[in-house]
């Protein structure tokens, strides 16, 4: 009975019988073909190509099954082809690629097991299959083979390789090996990228079956020559597949070949000369040879690792770096002359591996040392940072130190940036003044800002900059408080001229202290002096350079950046600074929010940087209350411009901080409005500077307007009227017309307070004058007058003095301010700039019926002003015609009937001249309506209508009728449609009238 | 680099550096509404405040006290902080108020100041004009724990009839002293300046001793005085170019049997030493490290070596031009000579180079130190401001 294992064995046995009872017919027929004795009946046999494939493709049926067979049955199948070799000179290339299939498939499944074969037949089978593959030893025709030929060249080399009596190779083989080298070589130079692929593996295979350095050396310098010269091929004809598996091909190459452990070498130090010897010399690897080698060896490195690294390929890096790794680790010693090369390459394509090349920090210090290793000025060479920085991530601070290569490299890249900014533009000036105050309106209310990093250093890629960063953070970082504090006060101490030459060393010493603040090594050095008064030097340099370059008013392209460059290093030191910075503010804080008022965009976003981080560290974010607790600071730092005459960026950060502050700020810079108004009267020939203070006058009057009027008060300005319409009682309709006109009067009797309000000024001026000449004879007894008040210490000093009442609801103080504002807007309305004149009419136009709430003080102003403004109403601007049109109706409206003679005079000029008033009087357009689509016509002629109106309601009765009908007649020819001045605006009964007949005349 | 303190709304009346190696420097300022303000000099903000209800006319250190006269007819004798303290906090614009120790009513009539010098421990002497009578003075005691201490000791005391006696009539002719303009304490000797110019130190022992007499700025009113340290010389200033310098020569005479009302003529000689200098209607002198200053009526500050020979310096603040109307009878109302913003108050500090900072921030520290490696010239404005300028020069000539 069988048992279930017998079963499947016998079952097995079945299988191969099967199996080899398909091979045999075919070995047979085979066989009838090969044993022919014409090398050309057996070669144009049109079977032997199928039969060669069947035979192919029943092995594989086979070899699929059974891992292995018996030699018998290898010497069986090679019995027709031994007998095709035997007739055959050559076998054409499809032939012989099918013979080499064959052979890789029976040597695999029969004979590579041990005692399959014996050495003589292996050693002739070795011979004869290289010599299948290339008849001659140099090769010359295996390039031009096909494809599937070199593949199964390869094929059976490797089975062969894999065989237990190649294992066992003696000399009798060195022969066959050496030309299967050459094979495999010549593959690997002349093929597509899979053969590549394959001979560099089975080179590999080889090199590890053979596994003796001293048979290998001998083989070395082709074979390294070999592989340097597919590394270096020219762009990337060589795939990095290929390259990767070729690097790791050689570098096992070299470590059999150059290891330490199996030379012994030692290096012998004297009289400063280095020298490698070997303790364990074979008959070829002595002390001579490895020192021969290794020369050749350089050359043939140096090129090939810095082709590679060139090609910047992060698997080619990494097996890069693993070569090296492996070299330096291995051939330590044996490979001092290439020590070196290889370490400058490990340093270059090294990422977060670098630290398996920890074990060689002092190799890598001397290099650095040595080599004098330091940024260049090339600043594309990618290569150099990354030896630099990684070389710095590895390194000690002792290390640094002893090799001076902090020093080295902080000078490198000091150099190189002095080089590269030396050659920027400084000639072209740009202004950087424009004015454009809504960005910094925007942070103050915002207050978020796009926070991404900027290149400071300009005409350099940002990963440049980011990689010279690095450098710098990493090397503070590595350095000791010492030797920070030394190198920083060196760098300081560098004189240079803001203006005229580049600012590095500043640049440079804030990005090495940020990068020695951000580790915690200085915890480690408590016994060296703490680099803190550092950060003040720099930032106190940096804010002493910012302030000369923002007081100019042109920059060129190296003080731009010398500007950033400075403001950089300020950013940095306030960020190191933290919490003590909120004491340092009062320095630095004005010229940070004045850069952010910059036109150059580096500038303004670095400034915008500080302001976001001081806001957020000391104001929860809010950049509002950053100005506002700031604002001493802010304003002092705009006074310091305002004496130098540098106007424009100052007055941008003035108008920010009015904005953002109350009235109580402006009450506290009484110093900076009389500079103002200093450089008004010395430089109003300047058309920009008039139109921004008129502009600041605007926001101090709108302030003001806030505090007193709307904010107090909670209503708006009265208008006194004191005319009374002769016809007012007559309007009335019914019963509580009649008890509201008697409750009025009632009222106004009642508040005796009020009394001096409706009275017409006219009488309150006499009044004022009768006061005036009694106070006049009483001056001289003013100090004995305060003598006698001593004890009424409740009467304010500046009250006691007066001489009118006050009786607007305006300070003193604010009022004589916009009186000032008032004066120089009327000075200003004869500027030969038509915006500072519009500019002009705007601010007096807001100040006049604030103004207006002390009557006695603005009447005579408004006498001073009116003949200017109704000239500046004759012009051919129809926007400044519109604007005094509007002045106008607002000073009549304001003063009661103080400007009836004036606005009489007016009406005959405004008749005479040709004004818009002339033109709709004019008899063409007497009969038809004004028809405009000029926008600035139309608001023209209704703000002029407008004027006319309030005259009317003003003076009603007082004016005579034939001018009050010709007004009426004027407002006749306004367009229908305008609500805006209807008449029914008109309070004047009388003037109603007087339309109402003109109307009804014209229908 | 000058800076600028702002947080006075009118014109600022009274400067006084605080005097204290131990304290940052600090600096008191009062203003014409009364408003006392302690400046911290390195934060450049104010830390405290006093309000009073008149201008405020002269400051005077003493010990830790800070003495203020103001217009309200007071004297008041307020605390100086132990410390400046920064309030935390964002928005919070209220300062703490100074602590009030004592009160004196006092005339100030005329602007002119006081002086007060400590007897003992607690007791203390002030000088200064008669309540009614500008022309004569006070002198006072009291001590500083009792508020009902206050006793006259010397009343409308009248020097004019001894300082006559002793005047060639045949070269000055005046009929009074005329008011008393200014006090000052320089070396237990209290100085008073008179409208007639003359200048008399005085010393109250056993008896009042009149220790030197100077006429030096007569006929011109003396508007300032100050103690020259550099000279070992008190200076006085007047509305011409002539600065008096004085220095009494002590125990020239000795009296015995002297009651306590009498007055002694100790140096009867009449001093005249002077310094010209090529600027007028000087309001405001100080003299520090070698450096003379004077502020003039005209708004200009100048800065001159201790001889007052050569100008090292000018400081002074423009003002707009334009007159504005504001009145109703058309009188523009800007004085006539206002080119220049006008000067209020003016105090200088002395370098300090071997300042030892008690602060424990680093910044802080070097701003201190910077502070004190300059002479500053303060000058307070009738436009509010205080502007702090440096006024150090190189190789100055010593006095």
């Amino acid at each position: 009975m069988f048992t279930q294992g017998q079963h499947v064995r016998s079952e097995h046995a079945g299988t191969k019988d099967e199996a080899f009872g398909k091979i045999k017919p075919i070995c047979v027929r085979l066989s009838q073909v090969t044993f022919r004795k014409d090398e050309l009946l057996i070669l144009q046999d049109p079977q032997l190509k199928q039969l060669l494939q069947d035979l192919i493709q029943n092995l594989d049926i086979l070899i699929t099954k059974h891992k292995s067979l018996s030699g018998r049955f290898g010497d069986y199948v090679f019995v027709p082809i031994s007998a095709m070799l035997k007739t055959c000179k050559s076998l054409p290339d499809p032939i012989a690629t099918l013979v080499f299939e064959i052979l890789a498939r029976i040597i695999d499944v029969s004979w590579s097991l041990p005692a399959t074969v014996d050495r003589n037949t292996f050693s002739q089978l070795l011979s004869l299959s290289t010599f299948l593959i290339s008849t001659d030893l140099e090769n010359v025709n295996l390039p031009n083979k096909p494809d599937e030929f070199k593949i199964a060249s390869i094929r059976l080399l490797r089975v062969l390789y894999s065989t237990a009596a190649f294992k066992e190779w003696d000399a009798n083989m060195l022969p066959a090996i050496a030309h299967s080298i050459t094979i495999l070589l010549t593959l690997l130079e002349n093929s597509n990228m899979s053969i590549q692929l394959e001979s560099s593996k089975t080179l590999r295979l080889l090199y590890r079956v053979i596994n003796d350095g001293e048979m290998l050396s001998n083989v070395v310098p082709g074979n390294v020559s070999t592989f340097a010269k597919i590394l270096s091929r020219p762009g990337l004809t060589t795939h990095v597949k290929v390259a990767s598996d070729v690097l790791s091909t050689m570098s096992e190459l070299l470590c059999m070949v150059y290891g330490d452990s199996s030379l012994e070498t030692f290096i012998k130090t004297s009289t400063g000369n280095t020298a490698v010897e070997v303790k364990n010399p074979g008959k070829h690897r002595t002390t001579k040879w490895l020192n021969a080698t290794s020369i050749q060896l350089k050359r043939a490195l140096e090129p090939t690792f810095s082709k590679l690294t060139k090609r910047n390929n992060e698997k080619l890096n990494g097996e890069l770096f693993e070569a090296c790794v492996l070299l330096l680790n291995k051939c330590h010693n044996s490979l001092y002359g290439c020590r070196e090369v290889i370490l400058k390459t490990a340093l270059t394509v090294a990422r977060d591996n670098v630290f398996a090349l920890e074990r060689f920090k002092n190799d890598i210090a001397a290099f650095m040392r040595d080599n004098n290793i330091q940024v260049e000025t090339n600043f594309e060479e990618i290569n150099q940072y990354n030896i630099v920085n990684n070389a710095l991530r590895i390194l000690d601070t002792d290390q640094l130190e002893e090799y001076q290569i902090s020093k080295t490299v902080a000078y490198g890249i000091y150099d190189s940036l002095k080089t590269h900014l030396l050659s920027l533009d400084k000639t072209e000036n740009i202004n950087l003044i424009k004015v454009t105050s809504s960005e910094v309106n925007y942070l103050v209310t915002s207050g978020s800002l796009n926070n991404s990093e900027v290149s400071i250093i300009p005409k350099i890629s940002s990963t440049a900059y980011e990689n010279v960063t690095n450098i710098l953070l990493q090397l503070g970082s590595k350095m000791s408080a010492s030797s920070i504090q030394e190198q920083i006060i060196e760098f300081l101490s560098i004189e240079s001229d803001v203006l005229k030459n580049s600012n590095e060393a500043l640049w440079i010493a804030s990005t090495l202290l940020t990068g020695y603040k951000n580790t915690d090594i200085s915890d480690f050095l408590a016994h060296d002096s703490d680099p803190i008064s550092c950060q003040y030097d720099i930032i106190e340099m940096a804010n002493e350079r910012v302030s000369i370059l923002s007081n100019q008013t042109e920059l060129n392209e190296l003080q731009r950046t010398n500007l950033t460059m400075n403001l950089f290093a300020m950013k940095q030191m306030i960020i190191l600074m933290g919490k003590d910075f909120k004491d340092e503010m009062l320095d630095y804080i004005y010229n940070v929010i004045e850069c952010f008022a910059s036109d150059d965009e580096n500038t303004r976003f670095i400034s915008g940087n500080i302001l976001q981080y001081l806001a957020n560290e000391f104001y929860q974010g809010a950049m509002l209350n950053l100005f506002q607790d700031n604002v001493n600071y802010i304003i002092d730092g705009i006074s310091v411009r305002l004496d130098n005459c540098l106007f424009h960026r100052a007055y941008m950060v003035l108008r920010v901080v009015i904005k953002v502050s109350g009235y109580d700020l402006v009450e506290r810079l009484n110093d900076i409005l009389e500079k103002l108004f200093w450089m008004l009267g010395y430089y109003h020939g300047y058309d920009d500077l008039c139109t921004v203070l008129l502009n600041l006058f605007i926001e101090i009057s709108y302030k003001i307007q806030y505090t007193f009027l709307s904010k107090s008060s909670g209503q708006s300005i009265e208008i006194k009227t004191w005319n009374q319409d002769s016809f007012k009682p007559w309007g009335m309709s019914n019963i509580e017309q009649v008890l509201n006109v008697l409750d009025q009067e009632k009222t106004a009797a009642d508040d005796y307070g009020s009394i001096a309000e409706v009275e017409p000024p006219e009488q309150t001026a006499e009044e004022f004058f009768k006061e005036r000449f009694e106070k006049d004879s009483d001056d001289e007894d003013e100090d004995e007058e305060d003598a006698v008040s001593e004890n009424n210490s409740s009467v304010n000093n500046g009250e006691a003095k007066d001489e009118m009442k006050w009786e607007s609801p305006i300070s003193r103080d604010a009022y004589m301010l916009l009186l000032r504002f008032w004066t120089y807007a009327d000075r200003l309305l004869t500027h030969s700039s038509r915006s500072v004149r519009n500019k002009c009419l705007d601010l007096l136009l807001l100040l006049c019926p604030m103004l207006s709430t002390q009557q006695a003080v603005f009447l005579p102003n408004v006498a001073k002003v009116w003949d200017i403004v109704v000239r500046s109403a004759i012009s051919e601007d129809l926007a400044q015609v519109g604007r005094s049109y509007e002045l106008l109706n607002s000073l009549v409206l304001h003063t009661d009937s103080f400007l009836m003679k004036r606005v009489l005079d007016m009406w005959k000029l405004f008749s005479a001249r040709d004004t818009m008033v002339s033109k709709m009087l004019s008899p063409i357009s007497k009969s038809t309506r004004v028809h405009t689509t000029n926008t600035l016509q139309l608001q023209a002629y209704l703000r002029c209508s407008k004027l006319l109106i309030t005259c009317m309601n003003q003076f009603g009765l007082q004016l005579p009728d034939h001018i009050t009908i010709e007004m009426c007649k004027c407002l006749q020819s306004l367009p229908k449609d305008n609500n805006s001045c209807s008449p029914t605006q008109i309070e004047s009964k009388h003037v109603t009238n007087i339309l109402l007949l003109l109307n009804l005349r014209s229908q | 680099m000058p800076f600028t303190l702002r947080y006075h709304t009118c014109g600022v009346t009274s400067l006084l550096h605080w005097n204290d190696e131990q304290d940052v420097p600090t600096l008191i300022s009062g203003d014409e509404k009364g408003s006392i303000l302690v400046w911290n000099l390195l934060s450049r903000k104010p830390y405290y405040k006093y309000t009073c209800r008149g201008q405020i006319v002269s400051f005077q250190q003493l010990n830790d006290l800070i003495i203020a006269t103001s217009k309200d007819h007071t004297l008041r004798i307020l605390k100086f902080p132990s410390t400046l303290t920064t309030k935390e906090g964002f928005p919070d614009y209220s300062l703490p108020e100074l602590e009030l120790i004592y009160e004196i009513p006092v005339n100030t009539l005329n602007f002119a100041n006081t002086a007060v010098e400590q007897v003992d421990t607690n007791n203390y002497r002030l000088w200064c004009c008669n309540t009614q009578d500008s022309e004569t003075i006070d002198i006072y005691e009291f001590d500083l724990r009792d508020s009902k201490s206050l006793k006259r000791i010397h009343r409308a005391l009248s020097l004019y009839e001894v300082i006559s006696g002793l005047v060639d009539p045949s070269t000055m002719k005046f009929d009074k002293l005329g008011t008393t303009m200014k006090f000052i304490i320089y070396e237990g000797i209290i100085y008073l300046g008179f409208e007639s110019g003359f200048v008399i130190g005085l010393r109250l022992t056993q008896g009042l001793h009149i220790v030197y007499i100077s006429s030096a700025n007569y006929p011109e009113p003396v508007l300032d005085l100050t103690v020259g340290k550099d000279l070992g010389k008190v200076i006085s200033s007047s509305t011409n170019s002539s600065l008096g310098l004085h220095t009494p020569n002590i125990n020239t005479e000795s009296h015995n049997n002297v009651s306590s009302k009498d007055v002694v003529v100790d140096d009867s000689t009449i001093h005249s030493e002077m310094v010209n200098i090529p600027i007028n209607k000087v309001s405001h002198i100080q003299q520090v490290d070698n450096l003379l200053i004077a502020a003039s009526w005209s708004g200009r500050t100048v800065v001159f070596d201790i001889n007052g020979n050569k100008v090292l310096a000018s400081i002074l603040k423009e003002r707009g031009q334009v007159l504005i109307d504001d009145n109703p009878y058309g009188n523009a109302s800007l004085p006539e000579n206002s080119t220049k913003v006008k000067i209020s108050a003016m105090t200088c500090i002395p370098k300090f180079n071997t300042v030892n900072p008690s602060c424990t921030s680093e910044g802080t520290r070097r701003r201190w130190i910077r502070f004190y490696k300059e002479t500053w010239c303060l000058i307070g404005y009738a436009d509010g401001s205080i502007k702090a300028t440096e006024v150090t020069f190189d190789n100055l000539i010593t006095a």
